[in-house]
């Protein structure tokens, strides 16, 4: 089953993307013959780095900023033309590979890391001293623990028993996804996983028990295997799982939410046009996208009973219940 | 063997051997295939079964193993254990320790199952042991913002499939079974099929045979089934097309034999028609030919005669008392009249020659008498002419051959004659020399007018001279090179000329002619020889015939340097000294010699011409030259060699003698004749020159008187009664008594060709025709003696004047009332044997009248024209009374 993206439809999400690609490679063409003033620094080469980068300079551009005032590299091509030797407002590091070498390689000018797993942005050396230096922020890759449990009472209405696992990282949000499930009047059955844990014996319990399982990533005992165990158990005891990435739905979570980098990009776009042109400083603080992505697995569904709503139906509930969040 | 015989027996059997035996090979080729194949497919699905099964177990077990669900697991393992084969599962721990297991087989115990490696077979069974890892799913979208820490892979333990193999092996034994019927029942069906299919095929073709046997068996009206409408019916039809063919030449065949065979009889009935007539044209060639000869032999002696006559008259005349010039022309008629008779005896012997009537005699001879009777007769011509004659034989030559002497030495006259004719100053150079394969070379030089190059071609041609003007100057019939070129040919040898006019000719004879199994050992106890004066030609044959002596320790040295080498001699040296024509007239010969032999005490051998040789030497003068032996130029080999050996008489050897009464002193000659008129006349002519005759009448007596004493020569006639001359002569050659191989001299009146013949195969030396010449008779019996014959005419007195016309006539008259009596009383033999007899003394006395009436009866008797024989004694009896002796 295919995300279905927020804003486009995929005919149009093509043509889309084949004009924003003009535009980037006549904007990189440009903008490395123009005193270009925000350098956007990418981790890779990988599709999903330069989608983000061209959804924030086409959400910029419609914000008025000329697409010449961005200058497009990897951290390869960075080194190679010796990008860091020159002068720009603005550094937006996309992938926490680029955050590390703009840290490395720059020390003045402000930062802006998009496109990072929270854990993984925090886990970067953000001493005082470079605070001090200069300004930087984050916009997470990661969706809000909101968002996930959100999902999950508006596909299984009637659960009372939310089941999840944390691990050693994913540790920190357990208050808080204990606070967001009491709010939703649900229980939250759970249990620590550590390294040295039979996983099946700490999984197997929880998700008996649990109406719903909500996955919350923790690259420290997350791994394929405990992945498809969950998938496996639950299938076992007929829980549906809510998972955080397209692929978990492909490999049998009932449905996720997540960002892509169409959404992330165009919201990084927005805030530093904002920044900008009218001196907000709102993009200073590190933040959650605002834009997120849903996918479901039919299969799965009618397997466990579900009734799913249609793309635009559920997209349209989802929306109204982020709009009731305070 | 036995197979053999099989395949030879039959085409049935052959095409069956042949048709099921690739049949055979193919099928245990094939159910080996089979077996083979099916084998490898049952093992093969069987590996593969416990392959899949044992992937399969690994891959699902995983989380059962690791969450430890042994529940999980039991169901997993007795899933398993329903497939075929499968007996037994088991999982073992991280840490290889069996952790579970299923099955009714013993599993590997805890402590062995780490033992069992990915695959094994153990007591009939099968391991598969596979690892069973941790295996997940893809759940991220970004892979670089999400680092994954934990192995993907982690082993959390082993799972053992065991198959039974018992299965495999009955299946096995089930396939070799199964394969193994089937292969026999389809060879069995192929063969009965094979079988009848073959005598379908087959039983035509022995009908064929049966029908081809029958024809080969002469049976030719059978004929083959044609019923089919294949090859075979072909081969049917062309079986009877070719037996009807076979019948029809047959019959052909049959007829034209029987045409041919009565075409052969009449054939032969001609054939022996014109054999009868070839006889009898045979017999009258042969008579013909017999007739030729008789003409021949009648022709000799009718021309011979009257030269004979001529001769004598002119002799008897030349000893009257003529002026010079009268003298003169009777020498010169003299002459013409021996030029006359050398002219007959050339025509005679090329017409023999032409007629191919010549055969040659293979019979031992000794080349060098040979060649020395032939020179010693031209020696006193050329000593006449001035002219050297000297004889060279190579040193390394075997004079002992096989060959025809008489033919030899005609040829060697001939190459002389030619020489001394053409030749005025010089000398006539005669060499020996062998040449390849046995043979012999026969070289004669002169220094004469040489012939020119374009008359050579055309000089061994009958009748041919160099120039016509030769046959003016110097006569001759120009058959000479013809005889010559003719008998060499006779004798596959052949004959070269150099020659250019002025510069002399050289002729080379090359003849092949065999060694004799034993050569004469010429070798001379070793000896010091001193030659001197003699000129270059001599000197080199004196040394050759030393070389051939062995003698090599020769000096040569000239005259003036003689005296003072012959000094150092001693007895046993010898001193050889020429003196040829050229010696030095100035030096006094006798006073020389006798210097030299003052001086030295060895052995003198004086050579000399008849010229200047030791005639200059009184009876003293000989005396004091003792020893010393006096040889004629050029000396005969065995001579030279009997003067150097010791053994040599210290006395003059044998010369022709002169006044000639000294002739034939001391040699004794056996006369067989039964004329006694010509056994007088030759009892007298020998007598007087010293010769002891022992007369005898007839063949018997002369063999009888060879039986007691020694003779040196016998003249046997060759007409007697008892025993003739030719079978005398065979009697006395074939007998081993100490006369056997004495000179033998024929005398004849008359002799036709084939009793020629038989008297030189009986072995005769020579023949010689009546009447005699008493001169001529000298000569050849010197010949034979090896005589140095007189230069010139014998100057003897004749028999004929010391025989009494009284007795002539009274001999005369016997023979004629002899002849007559044997007329009357018809003995025709006797008649012959008269006349034949008046024949031979009638010349005695050159009576022309007489001696022609003679040879008239001879001629009449021989004719059998008897008729005019009684008149004609009658006429020859008045003559006698008429004539004056």
């Amino acid at each position: 089953m295919e995300g279905i993206n927020y804003k486009f439809g995929w005919k149009q999400a093509y043509v889309n993307h084949v004009v924003r690609s003009a535009v980037l490679v006549f904007m990189l063409f440009f903008s490395s013959l123009s005193q270009a003033k925000i350098l956007l620094l990418l981790s890779s080469s990988v599709s999903y780095y330069q989608e983000t980068a061209q959804s924030l300079q086409i959400a910029a551009s419609k914000q008025g900023i000329p697409t010449s005032n961005f200058t497009v590299v990897t951290i390869e091509e960075a080194r190679r033309n010796k990008s860091f030797t020159k002068t720009y407002e603005l550094i937006v590091a996309i992938g926490t590979s680029a955050a590390y070498e703009a840290l490395k390689e720059d020390e003045k000018t402000p930062l802006l890391n998009i496109f990072t797993p929270k854990n993984a942005f925090e886990a970067l050396d953000l001493s005082m001293e470079r605070k001090a230096q200069r300004p930087i922020s984050a916009i997470y890759l990661d969706q809000p623990l909101s968002r996930l449990i959100a999902l999950g009472c508006l596909l299984k209405p009637g659960a009372k028993t939310f089941g999840t696992i944390f691990g050693p990282i994913s540790q920190e949000v357990q208050s808080e996804a204990l606070a967001l499930t009491q709010k939703n009047g649900l229980h939250l059955k759970h249990n620590l996983l550590s390294q040295d844990d039979n996983p099946v014996a700490i999984l197997k319990p929880v998700v008996s028990e649990s109406d719903l399982f909500i996955a919350i990533p923790d690259h420290a005992i997350l791994n394929r295997a405990i992945a498809k165990w969950i998938l496996y158990l639950s299938f076992q005891q007929k829980v549906p799982v809510i998972g955080f990435s397209k692929a978990y739905t492909n490999a049998g979570a009932l449905a996720s939410v997540y960002s892509s980098p169409e959404g992330v990009g165009k919201y990084a776009g927005e805030l530093i046009s904002s920044w900008i042109k009218q001196g907000d400083e709102g993009i200073w603080k590190p933040q959650y996208p605002r834009y997120y992505t849903l996918s479901t697995n039919p299969a799965v569904a009618r397997s466990l009973g579900i009734a799913l709503p249609s793309e635009s139906e559920l997209y349209e509930k989802f929306h109204q219940q982020e709009k009731l969040k305070p | 063997m036995r197979s053999k015989r099989m395949f030879n027996n039959s085409i049935h059997q052959r095409f069956l051997a042949v048709a099921l035996l690739p049949l055979l090979l193919i099928t245990c080729l094939l159910s080996f295939y089979a077996i083979n194949a099916r084998w490898s497919d049952l093992s093969h699905n069987l590996n593969q079964s416990g392959e899949i099964t044992s992937n399969y177990l690994a891959t699902i077990s995983d989380f059962a193993l690791y969450s430890k669900n042994t529940q999980l697991l039991s169901a997993t393992a007795q899933s398993a254990l329903r497939l075929p084969d499968v007996t037994g599962i088991a999982y073992l721990d991280m840490d290889n320790k069996l952790f579970l297991s299923k099955g009714d087989i013993p599993l590997p115990t805890s402590s062995s199952a780490d033992q069992v490696k990915d695959f094994s077979i153990q007591k009939g069974y099968l391991y598969y042991k596979k690892p069973i890892s941790l295996s997940g799913i893809e759940f991220n979208d970004y892979q670089q913002e999400s680092p994954n820490p934990i192995s993907n892979d982690e082993l959390v333990g082993w799972v053992i499939v065991i198959i039974d193999q018992s299965s495999l092996l009955d299946k096995q034994r089930e396939i070799i079974v199964t394969s193994l019927l089937l292969a026999l029942v389809g060879f069995i069906v192929a063969t009965i099929l094979t079988y009848f299919l073959s005598l379908r095929l087959i039983t035509p073709i022995q009908r064929l045979t049966s029908t081809i046997k029958h024809m080969a068996g002469g049976n030719l009206n059978v004929r083959a089934d044609t019923g089919t409408q294949d090859e075979l019916a072909i081969l049917a039809n062309g079986i009877n097309q070719l037996a009807e063919y076979v019948t029809e030449g047959r019959v052909n065949l049959e007829d034209r034999i029987r045409v041919a065979t009565y075409q052969l009889q009449v054939t032969l009935a001609d054939l022996k028609k014109k054999n009868l007539e070839l006889e009898a044209a045979r017999n009258e060639a042969d008579t013909a030919n017999l007739s030729k000869s008789d003409f021949l032999a009648r022709m000799s002696h009718e021309l011979r005669t009257p030269i004979t006559s001529i001769q004598g008259f002119i002799r008897l005349l030349g000893a009257a008392s003529l002026q010079e010039t009268d003298r003169h022309y009777c020498h010169i008629i003299d002459q013409a009249a021996q030029q006359l008779l050398v002219q007959i005896d050339d025509i005679l012997a090329f017409s023999k020659l032409q007629s191919n009537t010549v055969e040659l005699t293979q019979s031992p001879i000794d080349l060098a008498e040979c060649t020395e009777q032939v020179v010693a007769l031209f020696a006193p011509q050329a000593q006449h002419k001035g002219l050297d004659l000297i004889v060279d034989y190579a040193p390394d030559l075997p004079l002992h051959r096989i060959g025809d002497s008489v033919r030899i030495q005609q040829i060697i006259s001939n190459l002389i004659a030619n020489a001394v004719k053409f030749c005025d100053e010089g000398g006539i150079y005669i060499s020996l020399t062998a040449d390849e394969a046995e043979g012999v070379i026969i070289e004669v030089r002169d220094t004469g007018i040489g012939i020119p190059e374009e008359a050579q071609n055309l000089l061994f041609n009958a009748f041919a001279q160099a120039d016509t003007s030769i046959s003016r100057l110097y006569g001759g019939t120009g058959l000479g090179l013809s005889i010559l070129k003719n008998l060499v040919d006779l004798m596959n040898g052949h004959v070269t000329l150099d020659s250019a006019a002025g510069k002399g000719s050289t002729f080379q004879v090359a003849l092949p002619l065999p060694l004799t199994e034993t050569q004469p050992n010429w070798n001379i106890e070793r000896k010091k020889v001193v030659l001197s004066g003699c000129h270059e030609a001599i000197t080199n044959a004196v040394i050759h015939a030393l070389e051939r002596f062995h003698l090599n320790d020769v000096f040569v040295t000239d005259q003036a340097e003689l005296l003072r080498v012959a000094t150092g001699l001693n007895r046993d040296d010898r001193i050889i000294l020429c003196l040829p024509i050229s010696f030095p007239q100035e030096v006094n010969v006798p006073e020389f010699v006798l210097k030299l032999r003052s001086v030295t005490p060895a052995k003198l051998i004086l050579m000399a011409t008849q010229f200047n040789s030791y005639q200059q030497f009184n009876a003293k003068q000989r005396a004091e030259l003792h020893p010393i032996t006096f040889l004629a130029i050029p000396p005969p080999l065995s001579e030279l060699q009997r003067a150097l050996k010791h053994e040599v008489p210290d006395k003059p050897t044998p010369t022709p003698v002169s006044p000639n009464i000294h002739l034939l002193d001391g040699v004794k000659v056996l006369i067989a004749e039964d004329n006694q008129f010509t056994r007088l006349l030759l009892d007298t002519l020998l007598s007087k020159v010293g010769a002891y005759c022992t007369l005898t009448s007839n063949g018997n007596d002369a063999l009888s008187a060879c039986q007691h004493d020694h003779f040196d020569l016998l003249l046997v006639d060759v007409h007697m009664p008892v025993k003739n001359g030719i079978d005398t002569v065979d009697a006395l050659r074939k007998s081993n008594n100490l006369n056997a191989k004495l000179p033998i001299l024929a005398i004849t009146a008359d002799i036709l060709q084939h009793e020629e013949k038989g008297l030189f195969k009986a072995g005769a030396n020579k023949l010689l025709i009546k009447p005699l010449d008493e001169e001529e008779l000298l000569k050849n019996i010197c010949q034979q003696l090896r005589i140095q014959a007189p230069a010139e005419s014998v100057e003897t007195t004749k028999a004929s004047d010391d025989l009494s016309a009284v007795v002539f006539r009274k001999e005369i008259q016997s023979l004629l009332e002899s002849a007559k009596n044997s007329l009357e009383s018809e003995n025709i033999i006797q008649l012959r044997e008269a006349i034949h007899q008046l024949l031979g003394i009638a010349g005695v006395f050159k009576l022309n009248p007489l001696e022609d009436q003679v040879k008239q009866l001879h001629l009449l008797v021989k004719t059998n024209c008897l008729e005019q024989v009684s008149m004609l004694i009658d006429q020859i009896g008045n003559e006698l009374e008429n004539i004056d002796i």
